[in-house]
């Protein structure tokens, strides 16, 4: 296997504020949007925006000798993190059918017979 | 044998149990007869039994048999077993208990047979249930195991007395006696606690032990007389003593063989047979000692003067056996333990015999219970007249049947105590004879009395109701007949005087108990030894005139004159002197001014003011309006909305944020 | 050279998302979103992990947005409403929550040190070899745990959309 090492010419605080960036976005559009296929995907993208947090951790351990078992795990949670994405994914698509077919919409505001 | 004591008391408790199944699901008379009657048959045959075993290796010691069953409680180094014990004084009263209970219930067969099937499967489960918990009271190796029974006895008291519930003053009568003798049980309970905080244990051969030796006078001193007087509360108030005592005659709403059994022969006593079971605890306190004498002779001669002029067959005899139980405890208070015990047996078979004489006249009379509107029973109730008749003579002390040997045996020794200057009060024991004296000649009178106004003369009642009179069957009549055979010839039989005819060696009763009581200085055990044989013997003639002379009263006043005359004139010229007995010195209304009134208006403020305002309003339905006021305002957060929800999860990850910040 | 990569990749993944938030089609919001997996894609590869640039081509922009595209044209979702419609109160608690959670993060990037021109020995830590052992080895229970929780994701699904319930 090639040995060679690698130059990592960008630093990982650069990666980290891009996941911060995302998580902002993503939140905004939670907290913004009524339509539930829209909420869907922000939360893509701060489920997307923590994977790019753990990536950035990753880099950082992997250039610290002796911490490279700990830059192997945080690939492990990301690798797990677009599993669990696409369980949910699919959970959450049959959820919008079932809401669909119940209220004939799937903005998230008509669903509230928990009101006061 | 040893090792089956518990089956006596089981038999009975196994009864009661059975008899309430069967009453619920229906059963015939004659079952619950079978099951009720059959069990405390059984019980008194097992009894008996053991007491033969108990009596046969006749050294003249018989020793204490007590029969561990299980550890109850342990507590550090504190250990209270559930155990019984059999000794002289257990025999005693179980031999009678047993024996009185077995004719009781068969007397109630006949008696409630007019009873609808529930209601006497009830009564019957009841009777056993009490039995049960007397067996448990005599039979107890320890406070707590006798304290059982003790409640036990009272609750079916209760029952029984309020056993026609339906009737409010049955029903009244029955919380009355209940909760006159709370104020007992306290005592009780707490003496047990006293005993326990200073002796650190309950069983009486122990605390026997621990008393008896030398220096334990000097020891204990203070605590003895404290533990005394709480028993000897809880004694007044289970064998209704002044000032106790009003429960007792309104008890008498209950059925006769009721008042028969619990209110005149066993459970009544049991106040004398635990001073006497504790003993040691007055023998050592003179003071406890002079109180309970004190309270004693004040209530024989007080309940005496109410019995002279009451009409009501059963309150007559209420009031004589409260006078009778005041004597008994006179000869307690005078160190006459034996001689106590001996007039509760007596006592037993004679008040059982009255009791269910007059059950048997009111079962006649169609209920009726008035003394003036009876009269002339004689000639339609002979077994019951004859029965009666002997009873009221053992009751009045009349020489040589065996009420006079145990009440001359108290006498005597009331007496020697004054002669003795027992424990410095002589002058008080002097008084408390001459009041004894003063009893005798008063229940001669009262007893005469009701004997003539309910069967001599002409019937003074309808005519109606003179047609149906007749004698009972024979269920009602056997056991009278027993008991007054019993009464008459038992106490010759047990405590016969010998001293009084120059006989060496003491009576039976009195070597058999003889050992269960402390001895201390000054309080002899045996009989009277201080007293010259004439001056015992004129003691004797004295008692016996003055009640022959209530007698010879009672007769040409009642039953020589049909219209009471005499009385009715005695009456009208003391009409205060009347009316105060009449109405039982008002001791019901003062307490009903004094204490039932006020502690009913300050429970009435704590309803109004604690319960009402304080609970109801504001804890109760205040925290439920702060609940309600706070949900009213809160809930307006619960949008129903998915994104103010996701916005306060986002909100509070924020500040979380920036706390660990 | 890598750096500018970097920077173009950030700012495609960055507009992008904010397309995907913001845009009133359904449709347009998907088609934004697999340009920001892609973008993200592409970071992965520059800071060498080629696996998980793999995996997220292939696992999000293929599967799992294709899974959003078919879902929007089963519900037949043409224009819905816009950002914002849903109260003053909430527009502005949400815009604090969202500068308070991204800035927070962005702040801390910006107090950690940066270690730009960092060696990494043995240059294959991103490959699927390393990642291959490791879910195998160390990582087998999570992994096995992973197909379960996908298993039971497709039961629900099936459950939560059958029609006659």
């Amino acid at each position: 296997m090639m040995n060679a090492d690698l130059l990592i010419s960008v630093p990982y605080t650069w990666v980290l504020a891009l996941s911060g960036v995302l998580l902002a976005i993503g939140i905004l559009g939670v907290l913004l949007r009524r339509n539930a296929i829209t909420i869907f995907l922000s939360l893509e993208i701060m489920l997307n925006s923590g994977t790019l947090a753990f990536a950035a951790f990753a880099m950082h351990f992997a250039a610290i000798p002796g911490m490279e078992a700990t830059a192997l795990n945080g690939q492990m949670f990301i690798f797990f993190i677009i599993a669990i994405a696409a369980a949910e994914a699919a959970v959450g698509l049959a959820l919008f059918i079932a809401l669909h077919r119940l209220k004939g919409s799937i903005d998230v505001d008509r669903a509230n017979i928990l009101r006061w | 044998m040893l090792g089956t004591l518990w089956l006596i008391p089981i038999v009975c408790l196994v009864g009661a149990v059975v008899n309430l199944l069967l009453g619920a699901s229906g059963a015939r008379k004659s079952a619950i007869t079978i099951v009720g009657v059959g069990s405390v048959g059984l019980a008194a045959i097992a009894s008996w039994v053991t007491i033969w075993q108990f009596l046969r290796p006749s050294t003249g010691e018989y020793e204490a048999i007590v029969e561990s069953y299980f550890t109850w409680i342990r507590f550090n180094s504190l250990e209270i077993g559930f155990s019984f014990q059999l000794d002289p004084l257990s025999v005693a009263m179980l031999a009678f208990t047993t024996l009185v209970g077995f004719l009781v219930h068969l007397y109630s067969v006949g008696y409630m047979k007019t009873e609808t099937d529930r209601g006497y499967a009830r009564y019957f489960a009841y009777l056993n249930l009490f039995m049960f918990s007397m067996l448990m009271l005599v039979l107890g190796s320890n406070l707590l195991v006798l304290f059982i029974g003790w409640e036990g006895v009272g609750l079916c008291s209760y029952l029984l007395v309020g056993f026609y519930f339906d009737k409010e003053f049955s029903a009244d009568a029955g919380n009355k006696a209940f909760i006159v003798n709370r104020i007992g049980d306290l005592g009780l309970l707490f003496a047990i606690f006293v005993i326990l905080n200073v002796f650190g244990t309950l069983e009486f051969t122990e605390l026997f032990g621990l008393l008896n030796s030398y220096g334990a006078a000097q020891q204990y001193g203070g605590a003895m007389t404290v533990i005394g007087i709480l028993l000897f509360v809880a004694a007044i108030g289970k064998s209704a003593q002044i000032p106790l005592f009003v429960w007792h005659p309104d008890a008498m709403a209950g059925p006769s063989p009721v008042s028969a059994l619990i209110h005149a022969a066993t459970m009544v006593t049991t106040g004398v047979y635990l001073v006497v079971r504790c003993n040691f605890f007055f023998q050592l306190s003179p003071v406890a000692m002079l109180t309970v004498a004190i309270v004693g002779g004040t209530t024989a001669i007080f309940a005496a003067t109410i019995a002279l002029v009451q009409n009501d067959i059963k309150k007559v005899l209420a009031y004589s056996t409260i006078s009778q139980l005041g004597t008994m405890f006179l000869a307690v208070g005078v160190g006459a333990y034996i001689a106590a015990i001996f007039h509760v047996i007596m006592f037993a078979f004679i008040q059982a015999c009255l009791f269910l004489g007059a059950g048997s006249v009111i079962h006649s009379c169609s209920g009726e219970r008035n003394l003036r509107k009876m009269g002339g029973l004689k000639k339609y109730l002979p077994k019951t007249y004859w029965t009666f008749w002997l009873a009221a003579i053992t009751v009045a002390a009349i020489l040589p049947v065996s009420g006079f040997v145990s009440k001359n045996a108290i006498l005597t020794k009331v007496f020697e105590a004054g002669v003795t200057d027992l424990n410095g009060f002589g002058l008080i024991f002097y008084l408390l004879w001459v009041l004894g004296i003063c009893g005798a000649a008063l229940t001669g009178y009262y007893m005469f009395r009701l004997v003539y106004m309910t069967f001599e003369g002409s019937f003074r009642g309808s005519e109606e109701t003179e047609g149906y009179i007749h004698e009972a069957g024979w269920t009602m009549t056997f056991p009278l007949q027993v008991l007054a055979f019993l009464s008459v010839i038992g106490g010759l039989a047990l405590g016969f005087p010998g001293r009084l005819f120059h006989l060496k060696g003491t009576s039976f009763i009195h070597s058999f108990l003889g050992p269960l009581v402390l001895a201390s200085p000054g309080n002899g055990v045996d009989e009277g030894h201080s007293l010259a044989f004439g001056l015992e013997w004129f003691l004797v003639i004295l008692s016996v005139a003055v009640a022959l002379r209530g007698i010879q009263l009672a007769r040409r006043w009642y039953k020589k004159d049909p219209t009471f005359s005499e009385p009715n004139a005695l009456a009208v010229r003391f009409p205060a002197v009347h009316k105060l007995l009449f109405n039982k010195y008002w001791v019901d209304e003062v307490y009903d001014r004094t204490l039932i009134r006020p502690v009913h208006r300050l429970a009435v403020l704590c309803w109004e003011i604690i319960d009402v305002i304080i609970i109801d309003t504001f804890i109760v339905n205040g925290s439920a309006f702060v609940t309600q006021l706070t949900g009213d305002v809160l809930r307006f957060l619960q949008t129903g909305r998915v994104r103010n929800y996701a916005l306060s999860v986002a909100l509070g990850i924020l500040a979380i944020a920036v706390i660990l910040w | 050279m890598t750096a500018l990569i970097f920077l173009t990749a950030a700012a495609i993944a960055i507009i992008f998302a904010v397309v995907a938030v913001v845009h009133r089609s359904p449709i347009m919001n998907v088609l934004a979103l697999v340009g920001m997996f892609l973008a993200i894609a592409m970071v992965f590869a520059i800071i060498g992990m080629d696996f998980l640039a793999a995996i997220q081509v292939i696992v999000y922009s293929g599967a799992i947005l294709v899974l959003f595209l078919f879902a929007i044209m089963l519900l037949d979702l043409r224009r819905v409403e816009g950002i914002g419609e849903g109260g003053v109160f909430q527009l502005l608690l949400g815009c604090i929550a969202v500068i308070g959670l991204g800035g927070a993060v962005v702040f801390a990037a910006a107090r950690l040190s940066p270690e730009t021109g960092a060696w990494v020995t043995g240059a294959e830590y991103g490959t699927a070899y390393p990642i291959g052992r490791a879910l195998t080895g160390s990582h087998l229970f999570a992994f096995e745990f992973v197909s379960v929780v996908l298993a039971a994701a497709i039961i629900a699904a099936v459950y939560l959309a059958r029609r006659d319930r």
